[in-house]
């Protein structure tokens, strides 16, 4: 048993449908540096910084599930040779105007890669092996999409121009990323974490306005399904993530349900962004999920926690839990905290979870939620440090960064 | 056929050709925008017509359907590729003043930050509108939007960030510009997914533009005022 082993059964049982509250989970990474005082270049290449500043920040807001996660649309490009950029204070990003394939004869840097020597890849891995020690849990297993992958190897607008223009190129830059570079790469990843039984592939790049639902339909999701076909010899499903837009859709429906198809094998079900559940309502994304026999998450937009008012975030939250925790099979998921959010936000939103996502859910809701009063991170961090029975190494340590 | 009805006759046939061109610069098409503008030059069709009724009809349509999601992002880049080898043909028979009738922005986004796609469609529709657009590019530094005002002397200057953590060099950049003599009268525009109406108001940006369909008319709002354009139409 650790720490984390109550909020984990939260996890599973809602998710089963079984809920005894509505657990709530969180995408970080910046916001946990930030807090954490800890340099990008170290955070974002330094297993053991990435390791334990996420799982001390999730600790800190009282998430109920660490979700480990680093610049994961960087990790397979840089591998292969294409240039990032490292900004002082978030996390790396593909320099779109230098990428790796400028030319049709480029695909040749497309090799079979070794993920155990390649890039930030060991990072990777050994991120999975700490996480596993420190949790008792099972890290999710993440790979970059073969459409994301491209749109930063070829660059986005090359790869438009590719799809429009040359189709063919197109599909066998798609088939080449999927064969020689990301099957091999969830191999390594399934044989460092074999009790992963899906891998989450983060696709942002194939969402809507960024393609229109053809593109999406004939050069997203067949790799989605190329990789899975693949990864399933060795025992691993695939599941797409990361994909948005409904709400620039006349009929979002469609989207959704090719959502549901390609994230099937997660146990997380149907995910619904912000700001796209805010636009059209949860209730159509809870009516998706039960439709499709998934459960369904949904995520809180990152500008409404960074410029609150408190008083919005809390109406987010109730209104959410409100159309989504009926019936069961649903958790709140805080989507990619920006870094320099007020903790106070992130606190109150938190508290607003466990007010209202108490089962049995009270439709009414009436119940006000207050901002709870909690010590500093710096505060947390000196506990940890006197009290620290998971062996963190804190070599990352500086002074933290006291956000108001 | 009577004088007048040959002269009508050439109106219609020349709006044909007009239509025709602006409905394949809403399709992308690069190649029939290259035949059609070379079969408008050669119909006697003035090229400062060719571009405002043929070109950038065409763009203000896209721009509406990408304002209403019946088009996407892919289909505004196919357009803009098709609208500037257009251009391209077009240019030698037109003065600077059609090619920036209502300004010269200077556009960029923030140093640290190295999202272009935002940044691009804003320069498209700028353009599409009648702007001559100078893009900075991304990850621009202070100094460079600074020496850009100064070597440019823009009538608007388009600042853009996508993440929180670069907001505060956008107010760095709007005081530098502020505090140069050649950025005292510049128009500010600020935009981009974390910027909100009040962060602008807050660092002195003269306006705001949520999405590229927003940034556009804030642009138009700011000459209709008086602000900006004047200079353009006396170069």
């Amino acid at each position: 048993m650790t720490r984390w082993s109550e909020g984990y059964t939260k996890f599973c049982l809602a998710l089963s449908g079984e809920p005894v509250g509505v657990p709530v989970a969180a995408q970080l990474q910046d916001h946990a540096m930030c807090l954490a005082g800890c340099p990008a270049d170290i955070f974002f290449s330094d297993p053991e910084a990435l390791t334990e500043i996420v799982l001390l920040v999730t600790e800190y807001y009282g998430f109920d599930l660490p979700y480990l996660i680093w610049d994961v649309y960087n990790i397979e490009a840089e591998a292969l040779g294409q240039r990032l950029k490292h900004p002082p204070f978030t996390m790396p990003d593909i320099d779109q105007t230098d990428p790796l394939i400028k030319y049709e004869k480029d695909l040749d840097k497309i090799k079979l890669i070794d993920p155990k020597n390649s890039g930030r890849m060991p990072m990777v891995l050994e991120s999975y092996r700490l996480y596993e020690k420190y949790t008792g849990l099972v890290p999710t297993l993440q790979v970059c999409g073969p459409f994301s992958l491209a749109c930063g190897i070829r660059s986005y607008i090359g790869m438009i121009n590719d799809i429009e223009k040359r189709p063919k190129f197109a599909h066998e830059l798609l088939k080449r990323l999927c064969d020689d570079v990301l099957l091999p790469w969830i191999r390594v990843q399934h044989e460092t974490v074999p009790q992963a039984r899906f891998i989450v592939v983060a696709d942002a790049w194939g969402s809507l306005p960024n393609v229109d639902l053809r593109i999406f339909e004939e050069f997203v999701i067949p790799y989605i399904e190329r990789l899975d076909d693949g990864a399933q010899q060795f025992g691993i499903r695939v599941s797409g993530a990361g994909y948005w837009g409904e709400s620039c859709l006349q009929q979002p429906l469609k989207l959704l349900e090719a959502k549901a198809q390609i994230s099937r094998y997660s146990p997380l079900g149907l995910t619904g962004l912000d700001p796209d559940v805010d636009i059209l309502g949860p209730e159509i994304f809870k009516d998706a999920a039960v439709k499709y026999d998934l459960p369904l998450v949904l995520g809180i937009d990152a500008l409404l926690l960074n410029n609150g008012p408190v008083k919005a975030i809390i109406e987010r939250v109730k209104r959410y839990i409100k159309a989504g925790a009926p019936g069961g099979r649903f958790a709140i998921l805080f989507n990619n905290i920006p870094a320099h959010t007020s903790p106070r936000h992130i606190h109150t939103a938190v508290e607003a979870v466990r007010v209202y996502g108490k089962y049995p859910v009270d439709t009414d809701l009436k119940i006000k939620v207050k901002t709870p009063s909690r010590e500093n991170f710096q505060k947390f961090i000196e506990r940890k440090q006197s009290d620290n029975p998971e062996g963190y190494t804190f070599s990352w340590y500086q002074a933290p960064t006291v956000l108001k | 056929m009577s004088i007048a009805e040959v002269k009508i006759k050439k109106i219609a046939d020349n709006e044909i050709i007009l239509q025709q061109l602006a409905s394949n610069v809403i399709s992308g098409n690069q190649s029939r925008v290259k035949k059609e503008i070379n079969h408008a030059l050669h119909a006697g069709i003035p090229a400062c017509t060719i571009l405002n009724e043929g070109m950038i009809r065409g763009m203000t349509v896209l721009g509406r359907m990408f304002r209403d999601n019946e088009v996407y992002v892919p289909q505004v880049i196919m357009a803009a590729q098709a609208m500037e080898t257009g251009l391209k043909i077009l240019k030698p028979f037109l003065s600077e003043f059609h090619l920036s009738y209502r300004g010269k922005v200077v556009i960029g986004t923030i140093q640290y930050d190295i999202h272009d796609l935002g940044k691009n469609i804003v320069g498209i529709f700028l353009e599409s509108s009648g702007f001559k657009v100078l893009d900075l590019g991304v990850d621009v530094p202070t100094e460079s939007f600074v020496r850009a005002v100064e070597k440019e002397r823009p009538d608007l200057l388009a600042i853009c960030a996508m993440m929180t953590t670069t907001l505060p060099y956008m107010q760095e950049v709007v005081e530098a510009v502020r505090s140069s003599p050649a950025g005292k009268g510049v128009k500010i525009l600020v935009g981009g997914l974390p910027v909100t109406p009040r962060f602008a108001r807050t660092i002195g940006a003269d306006a705001y533009g949520v999405d590229a369909d927003s940034g556009v008319k804030q642009a138009l709002k700011l000459i209709k005022k008086g602000h900006i354009g004047k200079k353009a139409q006396v170069r």
